[in-house]
């Protein structure tokens, strides 16, 4: 019965109603991946917020203890990676079951349901012999780790071997298995790695349990991954023979033919579901890290202050005392913006004080109001007079000096400031470990002003220097080192200087303080 | 359970809805996804894909002309658009045989070779016979889908008609040897 038909016509009909079973994972891989759209846009969120609590936390209680917490934290994300490979390889594994079960079923005048169920069903039979034999290899392979337990360094080495030649043979396999470049390159590291350590282990003479425990675990994964090609050659082999001796000679060759076929198709698994929604991860990081232009920051810093010059903004008659500088504190946050991936712009808040000492004075209550020149004394400190020990002790009259208790001391003036910094920096070098110009102007906001006089016994308050200017500039010139460490975050080591410009209103005696500060912290890039 | 209803609660990502909507359309649009792809595997892949860009553009469904139509579209634009890439092959004109005519005992040949002849095509011609053939689309319209002028679609329909011409009737005396009652 055969009737002459327009081809178009002839599919047409054949294909009205066609409808195939997808592969039973389908419906899980979709959800998994609904599901991950989902977390996609929850994480970054919360990442973010944990990312800036993490930097201003790590950049208050910067300390050692914080940094290894930190870093060991990576170890979990590596053991994450490897399930994930595994899961990869299952999944690879399945579909290749999938397609291979599909030529079996090619048999004419069957038809494309029915097929699809019954290749179902043998997938599904296949599936478990196969499980078994994994579960047997890895019996073996388990039986394999507790035999080279007594004597380590050996079996290790024997293990590798063992693992290496099963490399080998997926290797010497034709088939293009799923992600096998890639899974190739991975192991070939994996090797590299346990060859390394298995050749550091016979320097130390008694290698301790936990040093040689990690270094088996490897190469038992290993194995673990070398498993599904193997068996599944072999079954592939199996279906092939079944079939031949199924079908007819002719048919055969079609068989054949199909099973080619299905080689390509398998590379063609190399667009693996799975795998794609890796590397489109992968590429999303990416993309994402190089949008990370954003950056926050904490710092901590001591202040060595200083002067070029001479003088003193007090009063001129301590211009030539010697001064001594103390080392203060100062911390802040910052955010910055990589304009490119040389320059950074960026600002922030810092609070700072630094203070320093007149030396060479003394001091006594006296009765009289007895001011200097530039301090707005407070009600106590106005009855305080103090002198200059080199020049004025003599001006004191011979009886004054008997009920007089002359205090032997220094002034001591601090300063507190809100600086708001406005930088520039310039990026030498910009990788895991990076060097940096940096240059700029801060607006410094004064908040603490006082001068107190100290001795041995007392220490009084004198009053505020009513010279100091509410806001003053400085010009700033660093040089920042940083080395990152995890994927976003940088620890920064910034020595800078900032040249103050007008600080005094009056700059009594050319006093010219200068601030240099050890600008460290740690940064989060988002 | 009403389709509408069962649309509506996709809408609101609701995970039951989304899976008993992938159970209704999975068949016919894994059917679909098999005829445009190049074998097995990378349908199943465009299956996923597709599924994924439904479920984030349900919203957008606005109950005008037919869901299944809706769905059939968006699963054979994500097709077209992996395959959007390759590179295309633009004919010079050959004199291709006119004669698409065959002989044929309607079952004679198996669903599953005219699949796997429809996927052996290059990728261009397998889609521009599928889109014409199979899916009825115009020349014009094919030649918009594809971003291709309308002679284009029209010699790579009749190259890919010819070669499935050539195969079928391969197989059929294939078929014959084997089963000369059959004739």
């Amino acid at each position: 019965m055969t009737k002459k038909k327009h081809i178009d016509h002839y599919f047409q009909e054949r294909f009205k109603n066609f409808e195939a079973n997808p592969a039973e994972e389908t419906w899980t891989n979709i959800e998994a991946r609904l599901d991950e759209k989902k977390k996609r846009r929850i994480i970054p969120f919360w990442w973010k917020f944990s990312g800036v609590a993490a930097v201003l936390l790590i950049g208050l209680y910067s300390s050692k203890s914080s940094f290894t917490a930190v870093e060991g934290s990576k170890n979990p994300v590596v053991i994450e990676s490897n399930s994930q490979k595994t899961s990869k390889n299952l999944n690879s594994f399945k579909t290749n079951n999938a397609s291979s079960t599909r030529t079996l079923d090619v048999q004419p005048t069957i038809e494309q349901n029915k097929t699809i169920v019954n290749s179902n069903k043998t997938g599904k039979e296949i599936e478990k012999t196969l499980q078994n034999n994994t579960a047997i290899t890895k019996e073996k392979n388990n039986t394999l780790v507790n035999n080279t337990r007594p004597n380590k360094e050996k079996s290790a080495q024997t293990l590798l071997i063992q693992s290496k030649d099963n490399w080998l043979s997926t290797k010497s396999e034709k088939r293009g298995y799923a992600e096998s470049k890639t899974s190739k390159v991975k192991h070939g590291k994996q090797f590299h790695s346990t060859l390394n350590s298995n050749a550091s282990q016979p320097v130390a003479l008694n290698p301790t349990k936990v040093s040689t425990n990690p270094t088996e675990m490897p190469s038992t994964n290993l194995i673990k991954d070398n498993i599904p090609p193997i068996n599944e050659s072999k079954t592939s082999i199996g279906i092939n023979t079944d079939v031949s001796t199924d079908l007819s000679t002719n048919q055969k060759i079609v068989v054949q033919e199909t099973t080619l076929n299905d080689t390509t198709k398998i590379k063609g698994v190399a667009t693996n579901p799975l795998e794609e929604l890796l590397s489109e991860k992968e590429s999303k990081t990416k993309q994402q890290s190089k949008e990370n232009s954003w950056q926050i920051s904490s710092n901590v810093a001591p202040v060595f202050l200083g002067s070029v010059t001479n003088g003193s903004p007090i009063d001129p008659m301590f211009k030539n005392n010697a001064k001594t500088f103390n080392t203060s504190m100062s911390m802040g946050i910052g955010v910055s913006y990589a304009l490119n991936d040389k320059f950074t712009v960026r600002t922030g808040i810092n609070k700072m004080s630094f203070n320093y000492d007149t030396k060479g004075i003394a001091f006594y209550a006296d009765l009289q109001e007895n001011g200097m020149a530039n301090i707005s004394p407070t009600a106590s400190g106005k009855e305080i007079t103090v002198v200059n020990t080199a020049t004025e002790t003599d001006n004191l009259l011979p009886f004054e000096n008997s009920f007089v208790h002359l205090n032997e001391g220094y002034i001591n003036q601090k300063l507190g400031y809100y600086e708001v910094p406005l930088e520039i920096t310039y990026a030498l070098v910009n990788k895991r470990f990076g060097l940096k110009l940096i240059g700029g102007v801060s607006t410094f906001f004064l908040n603490e002003n006082s001068i107190s006089v100290v001795s041995q016994n007392i220490s009084t308050t004198l009053g505020k220097a009513n010279n100091l200017n509410n806001m003053h500039f400085s010009t700033n010139l660093g040089l920042g080192l940083k080395y990152g460490f995890m994927k976003s975050f940088e620890f920064n080591v910034e020595p800078t200087i900032k040249y103050q410009l007008n600080t005094f209103q009056s700059s009594a005696g050319n006093f010219k303080p200068y601030v240099i500060g050890l600008y460290s912290g740690v940064s989060y890039k988002f | 359970m009403d389709l509408k209803q069962l649309i509506n609660d996709c809408k609101n990502n609701n995970r039951k809805a989304q899976e008993q909507l992938y159970q209704l359309y999975s068949k016919k649009l894994f059917g679909v996804c098999l005829k445009y792809s190049r074998n097995y595997s990378e349908a199943q892949d465009h299956l996923q894909d597709g599924f994924i860009i439904i479920f984030n553009k349900i919203e957008q469904f606005s109950f005008k002309g037919s869901f299944e139509g809706w769905l059939k579209r968006i699963m054979i634009n994500n097709v077209l658009q992996q395959y959007r890439n390759q590179p295309f092959l633009s004919l010079v004109d050959e004199n291709i045989e006119d004669d698409c005519e065959i002989n044929l005992d309607d079952d004679s040949i198996s669903m599953e070779y005219l699949l796997r002849i429809i996927q052996e095509l290059p990728d261009r011609y397998r889609l521009v016979f599928n889109l014409y053939a199979l899916d009825g689309y115009s020349h014009q319209e094919i030649a918009e889908m594809l971003s291709i002028n309308i002679g284009t679609s029209k010699s790579n329909l009749a190259r890919a008609r010819s070669i499935l011409k050539n195969k079928i009737e391969q197989e059929k005396t294939e078929v014959i040897k084997i089963l000369p009652s059959a004739k």
